[in-house]
């Protein structure tokens, strides 16, 4: 009951907040603003600049920017995107309520897929704030720059060496302990400039936590993971102002555990290499050019040696990814501006399982049999400022795009379903055409239309028997399975006057083809104990609506921040779509003392989703609130500075779970950490 | 205006850096690929293990005698026959075939189910036939293979008697049982190799009319259901044996992985049924 006060509280607090609109200061400039309808957050360590004009991202420090904090912490916390859990660990995003193949995940532009048949390695797990320097969320059918989509984008651009020239070296180091799983976190970082042509950075993050406590006091078995992820950039000036850099990003996790699944993993690895050429161009109509090529490549072995089971099993999986990419910025006059981007990647998946029964010979199968992909593409956007308040913008990508199985094996496999002939390479467009309206200085409104396709996923479209632990069955791929479509409204408003930022958008997507596994009554479970199999297909269509909001205040020394999200979704039957979040609610406060002391506090609540697919196999999830709340010290010396943080996650140790935690197992209860934070 | 911007724009780019260029060289990358599976001819008798070589007594005959695996076993045994004539190049067809395979236990004698050799009913210019041995050598009794065989064009005929061993295999490739009156035997026959996927079914059903005679019967109904028992899973659309010919029941049984099947028939006539199974383990 504390905590239901504990979120009355709040929200009284923030309308009572919301009403005065005083003096002049600078103001809240990144909420959802440079990318055309993309939400970018800057999550370079600010360490404490003195002044707040960046009222979002100072919220966003409470948590999201500390470099201590894990890429799960930052992501979870922004407007449309909610995370799926399914151990203490990798979580997966989700943009208004849409995952897996309906995003794009890219690591600084760059495809990867993750190595696990079971979303056990979402991409996302293979970075670290500590070498990331924004995440760009586009959500929708309009984030199509990195490749055709329903659901939209999430790009987490990478840092790169500084440059700068006051100081040739600069770094920070740091670490952070955790009490509800003693978990132990430590990382590093240096950049060093030679003022003319060289620069470098190097750094290296380590993390492990053990089984972590949950509210109420429950251990919760298995939850434990070790980490070690380690980055190395190099950049090259050229004279006529060119960049080259080359990249590498390696990863390393063991021993991570996942109590919602069966079985854990006992070593993820990645390694992430590019080398990219950016280059300003003036005085023309073209201005600049961002290029790279990429590859990376990761291997993923899951074990149950550590679980109580009826049979051993073995299920590594590998996937590799090559690409490049080349984005040219022009301006045409005042008038027109824009971007247009060719771009291609090859990407190869495989994984298989292997079980062992005691007293018969061991079983063996693909679940991903050797699925190869080729896709290229082509994307340009043009901006027309029509006058100085309207501008419209239209965007467009054009994709081929092909998967086949490559495995006599897996063709063999599948052939028991009798699908006919697999889907073959599609052309796929996205396009999208916005206008924007800025009425009287301080309220912009946006409305934006979009079709999006994409192709079915590895799984989706040749997975084999891939056990799901939410909904308890296994899914089958279906071969001859036809891109999903979406057609797309949003709008977006936006007040901005003085210490308010207000910005509420809306959409709505109605899906055609819309890829979902469907109970097959005729298929028997692999999986022991599982519940049936789906096999996955197009549905006629699907529909999901919803909204986010950000209200940002700044009083003196206070800074509010309150995020906002809700979605809405149902399928053909007018059943609820699954895997749909409920209202999620987060409310920031920031409190500055000076330019030394900062008190951050969060209330993060949640209703309840009764909204639930039953054939599906989803539950009920009760609603939840939880508060946060950190303080920190920052000791200067000319470019040095230490900072020193207590803070407390869920103060009032709430047993609680998000309706997207896969087995329901209940989240972290009361965390207390400490950390210490040195930047040069 | 904006479409002649757009051009522009791309002279621009044209003459200032090859983006564009780049574009189309990803773009015609895409949709390569290539196959090229050139099958080597073999000759389906080099898989053979060669049970006996010998000329037929009062015949210019020879026979070279194929089983389908390393040893003769419990169960249905397919046997190919090459009958070469001295004088005559190739394979010599002119003939007929006659397998009666004898069990003596002493006390009794008794045959199993044939059929006879046909030339060209599997490979060209080779006769093909079958043999399904009901039990297996050792202290029981032991197997005679007799082979006669009659030159049509000169009308001599003579006859080879081998003594065969019949393994009983590590997974039974035959099962019997008893309905009404009568004795049945089921032959397991396909898969021979089976592999992740479909695979052709195929069993033979005889009855023990005497000691003697074991004709094929064409008087069952058979369903078939695969499972893993293991996993206590089975495997969708597998098409139930029918008769084909001679007492042959062919379907398709689809396997979805590797490892330890059971296959489990029902065979009916009118309103009774007999359960077996066989066990397949690849």
């Amino acid at each position: 009951m504390i905590h239901m006060k504990t979120c009355l509280l709040s929200l009284l607090g923030i309308c009572l907040l919301a009403l005065p609109a005083g003096a002049q200061t600078p103001f809240l400039d990144s909420i959802g603003r440079p990318d055309y309808v993309a939400w970018e957050y800057q999550l370079d360590e600010v360490v404490v600049e003195g002044d707040h004009t960046d009222m979002y991202n100072t919220a966003l420090r409470y948590y999201k920017s500390d470099p201590l904090s894990s890429s799960d912490e930052v992501m979870e916390k922004l407007a449309g995107i909610w995370a799926i859990k399914r151990g203490n660990y990798a979580l997966e995003p989700t943009l208004r309520g849409l995952s897996a193949g309906q995003i794009n995940v890219t690591i600084d532009g760059m495809r990867m897929l993750g190595a696990c048949t079971d979303k056990m390695d979402p991409i996302t797990s293979y970075v670290e704030p500590n070498n990331l320097q924004e995440i760009h969320a586009r959500p929708g059918a309009n984030g199509f720059q990195s490749g055709s989509t329903v659901g939209g984008s999430f790009d987490m651009q990478i840092k790169r060496p500084s440059l700068s020239d006051e100081n040739p070296w600069t770094g920070s180091f740091g670490s952070r302990f955790l009490s509800a799983n003693n978990g132990l976190e430590a990382l590093f970082n240096t950049s060093y400039f030679d003022q003319k042509r060289l620069a470098i950075r190097l750094s290296a993050s380590y993390r492990k936590g053990e089984n972590y406590r949950a509210g109420g006091g429950e251990i919760i078995d298995n939850s434990s993971y070790n980490k070690v992820n380690y980055a190395a950039s190099a950049t090259l000036l050229q004279k006529d102002g060119g960049q080259i850099n080359l990249s590498y990003i390696g990863d390393n996790a063991w021993d991570i555990g996942y109590p919602a699944l069966v079985m854990d993993v006992s070593s993820a690895r990645a390694h992430i290499v590019g080398l990219s050429y950016d280059k300003p161009f003036h005085g023309g109509k073209f201005n600049y050019l961002t290029s790279k090529v990429y590859y990376n490549h990761v291997d993923h072995v899951m074990d149950d040696t550590g679980r109580d089971v009826v049979m051993h099993m073995d299920m590594p999986g590998n996937t590799s990814t090559f690409g490049a990419y080349a984005t040219g910025y022009y301006a045409f006059g005042d008038k027109f501006s824009g971007e247009m981007k060719g771009d291609f990647y090859h990407s190869a998946a495989y994984a298989e399982m292997t079980m062992y029964p005691d007293e018969s010979s061991p079983m063996f199968m693909l679940t991903w049999p050797d699925i190869q992909r080729n896709v290229a593409g082509y994307y340009n956007r043009t901006t027309w400022k029509i006058n100085k308040f309207s501008s419209a913008t239209g965007g467009l990508r054009l994709e081929a795009n092909k998967a086949a199985m490559k495995s006599e094996l897996g063709e063999r496999q599948f052939s028991v379903f009798n699908y006919g002939t697999p889907t073959g390479g599609k052309i796929l467009v996205n396009a999208n055409l916005g206008f924007e309206h800025i009425f009287r200085q301080y309220f912009t409104a946006r409305a934006s239309a979009a079709f999006g396709q994409r192709m079915p996923n590895e799984s989706e479209q040749f997975g084999f028997y891939l056990y799901s632990a939410y909904d308890g069955y296994d899914y089958v791929g279906k071969t001859t399975l036809d891109p999903e479509q979406s057609m797309q409204g949003e709008i977006a408003l936006r007040f901005e006057k003085d210490k308010i930022s207000i910005a509420i958008t809306g959409f709505y997507y109605h899906f055609t083809q819309y890829i979902m596994g469907i109970y097959d009554p005729s298929l028997s479970p692999m999986t022991i104990g599982a519940q049936g199999v789906k096999v996955y297909d197009n549905l006629d269509n699907a529909q999901l609506a919803g909204m986010e909001s950000q209200i940002g205040l700044s009083i003196g020394r206070l800074d509010i921040l309150n995020i906002s999200k809700a979605v809405y979704g149902k399928t053909v039957d007018d059943e609820p779509l699954p895997l749909i979040p409920p209202f999620k609610n987060n409310l920031n406060l920031a409190l500055h003392a000076g330019t030394s002391w900062h008190i951050y506090g969060e209330v993060e609540a949640s209703t309840a989703q009764r909204r639930i697919n039953e054939a599906f196999g989803e539950s009920d999830s009760p609603a939840y609130c939880i508060a946060n709340a950190r303080l920190e010290k920052t000791f200067r010396r000319g470019h040095a500075s230490l900072r020193l943080s207590a803070a407390v996650d869920n103060i009032f140790d709430t047993n609680y779970f998000e309706h997207l935690d896969w087995g329901n197992i209940p989240r972290m209860g009361r965390n207390i950490q400490f950390s210490v934070f040195v930047s040069y | 205006m904006a479409v002649a911007a757009y051009f522009t724009i791309l002279k621009i780019m044209k003459t200032k850096i090859s983006i564009y260029f780049i574009c189309l060289a990803f773009l015609s990358i895409f949709f390569i690929s290539c196959d090229s599976n050139d099958p080597e001819p073999v000759s389906e008798l080099d898989n053979y293990t060669i049970l006996a070589e010998q000329q037929i007594p009062g015949t210019t005959l020879t026979a070279k005698i194929y089983q389908e695996n390393d040893s003769l076993f419990v169960g249905y045994n397919r046997l190919e026959i090459v009958l070469t004539k001295a004088g005559v190049k190739g394979d010599y067809t002119d003939a007929e075939i006659v397998l009666k395979p004898m069990m003596d236990m002493g006390t009794m004698k008794h045959a199993c189910p044939i059929e006879n050799p046909v030339a060209g009913k599997n490979i060209e210019g080779v006769f093909g036939g079958a043999v399904v041995f009901v039990m297996p050598s050792g202290d029981m009794g032991s197997w005679m293979l007799t082979i006669e065989v009659k030159d049509d064009e000169t009308e001599e005929s003579g006859k080879l008697d081998l003594p065969v061993i019949i393994k009983m295999p590590e997974e039974s490739r035959m099962k019997s049982f008893s309905m009404g009156t009568d004795k049945y035997f089921v032959s397991y026959v396909q898969p021979s190799e089976p592999l992740v996927g479909i695979n052709d079914f195929e069993v033979t059903v005889h009855k023990k009319a005497t000691m003697m005679e074991w004709p094929a019967s064409g008087d069952f109904t058979i369903s078939m259901e695969p499972e893993m028992p293991d996993m206590g899973h089975g495997s969708p659309n597998n098409v139930n044996p029918v008769l084909t010919a001679d007492g042959h029941y062919k379907g398709k049984v689809n396997f979805t992985m590797d490892g330890y099947w059971k296959i489990n028939l029902a065979l009916t006539i009118g309103d009774q049924t007999q359960a077996i199974d066989f066990d397949v383990t690849f």
